[in-house]
């Protein structure tokens, strides 16, 4: 009888763990949906300003850390013009590691050390900051469509140094502004 | 609401909905849907109780051991199963002009067995619980190109995905009581649920409208293994919205003691199915429909199988409809590149040893006809759609484990546009995977 009550017990776990079958089924069949949101707001005369938490995109590599594929490397904005379901090409980066020759692998992993073709409003290099926000300089009139991704860095676990292959870990949906 | 609703509609409209009478197709319709997913969950169920153990295959002779192969991969004790579809390049005017998406439909299920829980004298009591999701939609990939910007790998590229308009997620939930020898009792509850993901493209956000939710029941029984009934009701019109019974001839003649042999027959079964498709949340189609099929299913050793369904109108077609005397019609063929050598001497093919029952494979080829007014909203010029299908199978059977893979690519294959109209007129790709234990 102890026996016929713990498999019951057990069909009735696997119900519950069964539920919600069709959600699972979405995240197998589309892995890398969009799934955070960004904001694009006028920022003066030919500036747009791309703003997004950061909150849940902050796994950093922490100093002793070494054991994973990929870590954190930085927020990848791209921006188009015509269509939010058209290609964006890429128009900064700011990255956590400083990717020098010398760079060995526990450096620089604590703040935005690469920053390429955006300039941010707050002079912010702390990643402990609960949004982020760059400007993007524009073509007064023009409607922009922006998106960002949150970009890892593959890791060489064997000889303890970063690879050159990046990875989206996550991708944001659409912004759209006018430029000022 | 309702304004928000016909401005969605006619959002979907694709570029060939300029016909005068507006059809939505099958993706929205629950009640369509709800069919699909149960008739997936029954095919699941019947791999499930048709699969013996690698020992009670051995203990059968070469011939009937191969009856039970066919009937599906090893599966004694728990079934997963994955099956996705995917129409590519599918034109649809979004506010920002026409694109082509994908359009997907996804169906997974886990079924977990338990037998002989009471002896009960009579018979023994057992229990089998299931679930099964289908997920339905449209997505638009779109690529973001990396440059010289970028200080590491600059010539990638990611790729992300926008879901467009009515995103689909419908689960069952599924008790099953196994009376040994009697038969079994499915009783479950389906969750439907459309939700359009906003402007963001992004389900679970704040823009999220969630069109329509809601429950229905299903039975299904198998008394004496050879009358099933399989019906879904709505709790809310009180009413039963499709039926489906059929009678298993072959199974009844082995009852009454005239099938010595199984394998020697083919699965027979004789039916009559009913749906009212006439869905509350869309309330654009009124599909009401009556018919008698037969379905036909023969194996021979693992070196051929035939299948076919002719199914007949009974009531509910349309005037466009009338001239025709059947609804539905295929026939599907599998075979192997030594088909032949088998055929030809079986029991020498087997013992020289080049061929285990561990692994067998199929190329399968389909033709088929359907009528289906509808296809004329979807371009068609009349209601008589011919297709076909190709594809490849593959089944593992192991001491303790089994699994299958399959893969497909269909024209116009009556199977798929049974249930998914919007289909004519593209290909559709498929890919099922099965795992069992």
């Amino acid at each position: 009888m102890q026996q016929t009550i713990k498999k019951i017990l057990l069909i009735l776990g696997l119900l519950g763990i069964f539920s919600g079958c069709s959600h699972m089924i979405d995240a197998i069949w589309n892995p890398n949906t969009a799934s955070f949101n960004i904001d694009a707001l006028p920022a003066g005369a030919n500036q747009i300003e791309i703003t997004f938490s950061q909150d849940d995109h902050s796994n950093v590599r922490n100093f002793d850390e070494i054991t994973k594929d990929s870590y954190f490397y930085g927020y990848y904005i791209y921006r188009n013009s015509s269509s939010p379901y058209d290609d964006y090409d890429l128009i900064g980066i700011e990255g956590l590691s400083a990717l020098t020759a010398s760079d060995s692998y526990d450096t620089y992993h604590q703040s935005f050390q690469e920053k390429h073709g955006l300039s941010a409003p707050v002079a912010d290099s702390d990643n402990n900051s609960s949004s982020r926000s760059y400007i993007d300089t524009c073509s007064t009139g023009v409607k922009y469509y922006y998106r960002v991704v949150v970009v890892y860095r593959k890791w060489n676990t064997h000889d303890d140094v970063w690879r050159n292959d990046l990875e989206d870990k996550e991708a944001s949906s659409w912004a759209a502004e006018t430029c000022p | 609401m309702q304004k928000k609703f016909l401005v969605f509609l006619f959002l979907l409209l694709p570029v060939w909905g300029m016909a005068l009478t507006y059809d939505p197709g099958d993706l929205i319709n629950a009640v369509k849907r709800s069919q699909v997913i149960t008739g997936l969950f029954m095919e699941r169920w019947m791999v499930v109780e048709n699969s013996l153990s690698r020992k009670e295959l051995l203990e059968q002779e070469l011939d009937e051991r191969f009856y039970y192969i066919n009937r599906g991969g090893y599966a004694r004790n728990v079934d997963i199963y994955l099956h996705g579809e995917t129409i590519t390049g599918y034109p649809v005017n979004t506010a920002f002009g026409l694109y082509e998406l994908n359009l997907f439909r996804v169906f997974g299920s886990t079924i977990a067995r338990f037998e002989n829980i009471l002896d009960l004298g009579i018979t023994k009591w057992g229990i089998a619980v299931g679930a099964a999701g289908y997920r339905y939609g449209m997505y638009k990939n779109i690529v973001l190109q990396n440059n010289s910007i970028s200080p590491v790998d600059p010539n990638s590229e990611f790729e992300v995905k926008d879901y467009l308009y009515t995103q689909v997620f419908d689960d069952l939930l599924v008790l099953t009581n196994i009376f040994e020898g009697f038969g079994y009792v499915h009783t479950g509850i389906l969750l439907n649920q459309q939700v359009e993901p906003g402007i963001d493209g992004i389900v679970g956000t704040a823009d999220d409208v969630d069109l329509s939710s809601s429950a229905r029941l299903f039975f299904d029984t198998n008394i004496f293994g050879f009358f099933f009934l399989n019906m879904g009701y709505n709790s809310d019109s009180d009413s039963a919205e499709f039926v489906t019974t059929k009678i298993d001839v072959i199974e009844l003649m082995q009852l009454f003691g005239y099938v010595k042999r199984r394998h020697i027959w083919p699965d027979l079964y004789l039916g009559y199915a009913y749906v009212n498709a006439e869905d509350k949340a869309t309330s654009t189609i009124n599909d009401s429909l009556h018919t008698l099929f037969m379905e036909l299913h023969y194996t021979y050793y693992n070196a051929l199988y035939f299948k076919t369904r002719i199914e007949t109108f009974l009531g509910g077609q349309t005037q466009s409809e009338e001239g025709y005397s059947y609804k539905q019609l295929y026939g599907e063929v599998g075979f192997r590149l030594d088909t032949m050598a088998i055929l030809q001497n079986p029991q020498s093919y087997y013992g020289t040893g080049k061929e285990s029952l561990a692994l067998s494979y199929y190329i399968i080829f389909g033709m088929s006809r359907l009528i289906d007014a509808r296809s004329i909203s979807f371009g068609n010029s009349d209601p008589m759609i011919a297709g076909f299908s190709l594809g490849f199978k593959m089944n593992i059977a192991s001491e303790s484990f089994g699994g299958a893979l399959e893969a497909r690519v269909n024209r116009n294959y009556a199977p798929k546009l049974y249930s998914l109209i919007e289909a004519y007129d593209h290909w559709l790709f498929e890919l099922s995977l099965q795992i069992g234990f």
